[in-house]
């Protein structure tokens, strides 16, 4: 080979390993950019998970609540009911007394 | 003024260089001088290793043409292309640098011209290299 052609080899093989190295090395960044999105993804998702978990725990807990007013509602009617009673027969009970007198 | 610079960056970053590799690929074909000149001929002249040039130049170009469709393949023949690029035009250069009287016409014009392709094929070689690492990041 003449001198030319030996440079020209030289020069193209040289330039074909540093293009090479400089899109492995673009790909590693392009690699570390995606890896850092990924990671900020799951964190994100893992705040979202945990958000979801609490309002479905308060959800619950919002129930259970409404389900125990009811039923204390539902114990005071009969109480008022039954004090109705009460009174009526104390009024009645009182009347006696009195004629008995 | 600045947004018309802008279009032009534009075009070369997002625009897909898939048509324009087709047809400059059968223009390079075409043009290919082992198509319109035989070995005898060139022999004849004493010039059979740039024969031998534009022999690889034909094969090379035809892969590109057939692994068009599959951008892993043909990125490695447009780097192969490349490569011959910056060989056959380094060459050239130490030829004229070595005996002046070596290169017929006008060297300066030749050289912008080298160039402008070595741009073209630069521009689309890192498209497809990108593009087929964001493939292989995505999975």
């Amino acid at each position: 080979m003449d001198k030319p052609t030996t440079t020209a080899a030289i020069v193209a093989v040289v330039t074909g390993a540093v293009s090479a190295g400089a899109f492995k090395f673009y790909e590693f960044i392009l690699k570390q950019k995606r890896e850092v999105q990924q990671e900020e993804k799951a964190e994100q998702t893992l705040y979202r998970d945990d958000l979801i978990k609490r309002v479905e725990n308060l959800e619950t807990e919002r129930d259970e609540h409404l389900q125990q007013i009811m039923d204390l509602m539902t114990e005071m009617a009969a109480l008022k009911v039954e004090v109705g009673y009460m009174k009526r027969d104390n009024e009645v009970l009182k009347l006696k007394i009195d004629s008995m007198r | 003024m600045k947004s018309f610079l802008k279009s032009y960056k534009d075009i070369l970053v997002y625009h897909d260089y898939g048509p324009l590799l087709l047809f400059w690929n059968i223009a390079d074909l075409a043009n290919n001088r082992v198509l319109w000149m035989s070995y005898g001929e060139a022999l004849d002249g004493g010039n059979e290793w740039a024969y031998f040039q534009y022999c690889l130049y034909f094969v090379v170009a035809l892969g590109m043409l057939f692994s068009l469709p599959n951008i892993r393949s043909c990125s490695r023949f447009v780097g192969v292309y490349l490569m011959l690029y910056i060989f056959s035009t380094t060459k050239f250069v130490a030829n004229v640098m070595a005996d002046p009287e070596f290169a017929f016409g006008d060297v300066g014009r030749s050289l912008v011209v080298t160039a402008v392709y070595f741009t073209l094929w630069v521009w689309i070689y890192v498209k497809m290299r990108v593009e087929i690492m964001h493939k292989d990041l995505r999975g």
